[in-house]
């Protein structure tokens, strides 16, 4: 948190902090260039020097608080998630892509809630809850957060070693290297450092872009599965149960957690909170650019065939143009590596905010053990598991880390609802009535297809033929 | 006599991991919401909510095994 702290301290000494304008009576910036220089050239040039200083601040202070927003949106598009887009893509081709398209502002509408949340608490979303909500819905959420996050880290596990063994590299080496790199990152001792890997990582997510315009799509028809339009072609079950993995794949509880932490940690405060606004708003639109491109390339080249992994989609993709087919693979190994990073820091901060640890990225070895050591267990363990298991075992796995998360994910939203409605805890910040009335469709929305997709997961004729 | 010092070692352990989960049950015992209408309403759907989850979990549990 300290580290955030002086980030921000030496923004401001450097002077890249917005000049204040001091108003006049008629309303004009008194600081402006507009009142001493009239309408001259001169003065057309001065304004523009003024508006482009001012916007290169303001650029510079966004690329200091820059980083959860964009990284919980972009880890978003997690080993499952490009699974699901390959999937969409290979059935529907770019029919699905307006779908796409509306998930994005309700990703970013439930995402900046727990910005504001975040910033004006200083609180973790799991502390939140336990201190607002008492002591059994507390342990009721983290204890399916800690259970939702584990099955999940081992997808992501699953889909990290399936992509590197395309490339030959054993699924034993690829899980010790990446549990090495993981320890690494968070051992290193800063937020700051941390936060700028990552990154790193997000921008190679978007390796989905290239390969798409590589396909040589017809663009006319990308443009017109951007207009609402429901495919018949698999059946009323199959699209059903499409649309709603979409859902799940792009609202996630551990997204909330994550999200919130990574601003207390980063040391983000109430006045920071546009900027935090900003920063989620690009993750959002990164995050559905990464998935309709995804949907554009396997809509191109697999369509109608049968995918049922994203790493069979690369393979098949390899078959057709060896190239795309390598950076698809590539793709699902640093979704799986993203995922598994803010999913496993998700619940470690959790179990830290409750047990009283020290559990900053900032924290050192020594004053943060229990939270290095959760996580540890949690990473080697997810790992072990996708090691020993038998591959009847992993698609149960698969199975159930979408009921849990149903489970988890009204609940979190309902209590996020609640708690961002609270006078007393959030004062200025909290809902006005057109973000609640959003918010309460959004929610409900999402807890009736939630609790849809659970049952369709568990019993797949239900809706019909699944696929 | 080793026997019971072992159970006796064993007991101290076990509460020292426990002690923690009760020191925070009673720390957050109470919540500290403001209990209006509707966050009783919301919490009331919460509990019907996990409890058709959990019956549709142990339905399936159920039927799979037979």
């Amino acid at each position: 948190m300290a580290e955030g702290k002086d980030i921000k301290q030496s923004a401001t000494i450097k002077g890249d902090t917005l000049p204040a304008p001091i108003h006049s009576s008629n309303g004009l910036a008194a600081n402006s260039p507009n009142k001493t220089m009239g309408k001259s050239s001169l003065s057309l040039g001065a304004r523009f020097y003024y508006r482009y200083r001012k916007l290169w601040k303001t650029l510079k202070i966004y690329l200091i608080m820059a980083g959860p927003g964009i990284i919980v949106m972009v880890a978003d598009n997690d080993a499952g998630g490009i699974t699901t887009y390959t999937v969409t893509g290979s059935t529907y081709g770019y029919n699905l892509i307006w779908f796409l398209i509306l998930l994005g502002p309700i990703a970013y509408f439930v995402q900046e809630m727990t910005v504001r949340l975040g910033a004006v608490t200083k609180r973790g979303h799991a502390e939140a809850i336990f201190d607002a909500f008492g002591a059994f819905w507390g342990w009721f959420s983290l204890g399916d957060l800690a259970l939702t996050d584990w099955l999940t880290l081992i997808t992501e596990f699953i889909g990290m070693t399936a992509a590197l063994s395309i490339f030959g590299i054993p699924p034993l080496i690829t899980v010790v290297l990446v549990c090495i790199f993981m320890m690494a990152l968070v051992l290193n001792g800063k937020y700051w450092t941390w936060e700028k890997i990552v990154l790193v990582f997000c921008v190679l997510n978007l390796i989905y872009i290239p390969a798409a315009i590589m396909v040589h799509p017809d663009w006319d028809r990308v443009l017109g599965g951007a207009i609402p339009n429901l495919p018949a072609s698999q059946g009323l079950g199959a699209l059903v149960f499409l649309l709603m993995a979409n859902i799940g794949t792009t609202i996630a509880p551990w997204m909330l957690f994550f999200q919130q932490s990574s601003v207390v940690d980063k040391g983000m405060k109430p006045k920071d909170i546009p900027f935090g606004k900003m920063d989620t708003a690009i993750g959002a639109i990164l995050t559905v650019l990464v998935a309709v491109f995804l949907i554009v390339v396997t809509g191109t080249l697999l369509l109608g065939q049968p995918v049922n992994s994203a790493a069979e989609a690369a393979i098949a993709l390899q078959r057709e143009n060896n190239l795309v087919g390598t950076m698809v693979a590539i793709g699902l190994f640093d979704a799986g590596l993203l995922g598994a990073i803010c999913i496993s820091l998700a619940s470690s901060w959790a179990i830290g905010e409750v047990f009283g640890w020290a559990h900053s990225l900032n924290s050192s070895r020594k004053a943060a053990r229990g939270f290095h050591l959760f996580y540890f267990i949690l990473l080697v363990s997810a790992g072990a598991m996708v090691l020993i298991s038998s591959q009847h075992v992993l698609v149960i796995v698969t199975l159930f880390v979408q009921v849990i998360a149903v489970t988890l994910l009204p609940m979190a939203l309902v209590f996020l609802l609640l708690l961002l409605n609270n006078e007393q805890l959030m004062g200025k910040y909290k809902n006005n009535r057109l973000q609640n009335i959003i918010g309460f469709s959004i929610v409900s929305a999402i807890i009736l297809l939630s609790l849809l997709y659970a049952i369709t997961a568990m019993f797949p004729g239900l809706l019909g033929e699944v696929g | 006599m080793v026997e019971g010092r072992k159970r006796g070692r064993l007991r101290i352990w076990l509460s020292n991991k426990v002690q923690p989960f009760v020191d925070i049950t009673r720390k957050y015992r109470q919540p500290k919401i403001k209990m209006t209408r509707i966050v009783r309403i919301a919490l009331l759907l919460l509990r019907f909510y996990l409890i058709l989850i959990i019956a549709i979990l142990v339905f399936k549990f159920v039927t799979s095994i037979g």
